[in-house]
């Protein structure tokens, strides 16, 4: 049971995001593991989770913060935590959140995605099989 | 008669270049996939493919051969497709594993594409995922019959049909290929 990972969660409004994770930085969750976003399409919101730990006690904090699909509009905590860049990046690209007061701007080039002219492919209504066979095409066998 | 014997020893000439050509395969290994893998133990010690006159080289412009191992990303392609170009004429493409014949696995991924041949004229294809040293060795047997006989490759069907591979090439890139 010791070696466990444990998580202690935390949930979070958009607007008291930023001052949330400054308030566990100062309060020795200096580490940022990672954050991701999970679509729950059905119920037409997005999570975002921001993963904390405390390197002196070991302890893990998981924040999650709940924004509709559309318009979704989340603060940058790159200046916080510089890791953040470009897990933001990402998320920006994947799933089309954008972050107010990003360091690298508010109209970010693509990172992973080069050029990218379509959706936003990790969204849940994004059809990666149609998307595939349109764009790249199918072996066709007689 | 007099053109007759030299153009019997143009032919001569050229099966001699064909043959040896055939033999001193120099490989550009574009480790793209997972295919990389399957490429150590053919080169170390265990399979061994210098014994069959194929060896790796680093760079585009002394490589007859360019292997595509795995599959390909859209980014990736753009630079496999700037690699090919730059190397210089007899150039052969061989497509590793079921990737790059109808996509594999990833046959439903946005990020990577399905067909090479669409892309860039595909002189062999080596299939499995990914292929034992056995295969690809093989192939190479059969890609070396091929350039023997003096068959025309992929190459040359890619400078007539430029069109439409750029035109299948700009349908994903816009026009920064």
């Amino acid at each position: 049971m010791k070696e466990q990972v444990r998580f202690y969660e935390k949930k979070v409004r958009i607007e008291d995001l930023y001052e949330t994770i400054r308030e566990f930085k100062v309060r020795g969750f200096s580490y940022f593991l990672f954050m991701t976003c999970v679509d729950w399409y059905p119920r037409n919101y997005f999570e975002v989770v921001y993963a904390l730990r405390n390197l002196k006690t070991g302890e893990n904090v998981k924040l999650r913060v709940k924004l509709p699909r559309e318009n979704a509009v989340l603060p940058s905590v790159a200046e916080e935590f510089p890791l953040a860049l470009y897990q933001e990046r990402e998320l920006a690209e994947m799933f089309g959140i954008r972050f107010m007061n990003h360091p690298d701007g508010d109209k970010l080039e693509n990172v992973i995605l080069e050029d990218w002219k379509y959706d936003p492919p990790m969204r849940r209504d994004f059809d990666t099989a149609e998307f595939a066979s349109h764009l790249f095409g199918e072996r066709k066998y007689d | 008669m007099k053109a007759g014997v030299l153009s019997k020893i143009g032919d001569i000439l050229g099966d001699f270049i064909n043959w040896a050509r055939s033999n001193s395969i120099f490989v550009l290994h574009y480790c793209t996939g997972c295919g990389a893998v399957e490429i150590s133990p053919t080169l170390t010690s265990r399979y061994d493919m210098t014994r069959f006159g194929i060896q790796p080289v680093a760079t585009p412009r002394q490589a007859d051969v360019l292997l595509i191992t795995g599959y390909l990303s859209l980014k990736t392609l753009k630079r496999v497709i700037w690699a090919y170009e730059q190397m210089s004429a007899p150039k052969y493409v061989v497509g590793f594993g079921s990737c790059t014949i109808n996509g594999g696995h990833y046959w439903d991924s946005y990020a990577t594409i399905n067909l090479l041949d669409l892309y860039l004229p595909v002189d062999l294809y080596i299939a499995g995922c990914m292929p034992r040293p056995e295969a690809i060795i093989e192939g190479f047997e059969v890609l070396k019959k091929k350039i023997k006989s003096g068959e025309p490759g992929g190459w040359i069907d890619y400078e007539r049909r430029k069109d439409w591979y750029k035109a299948n090439q700009r349908r994903l890139f816009g026009d920064k290929i």
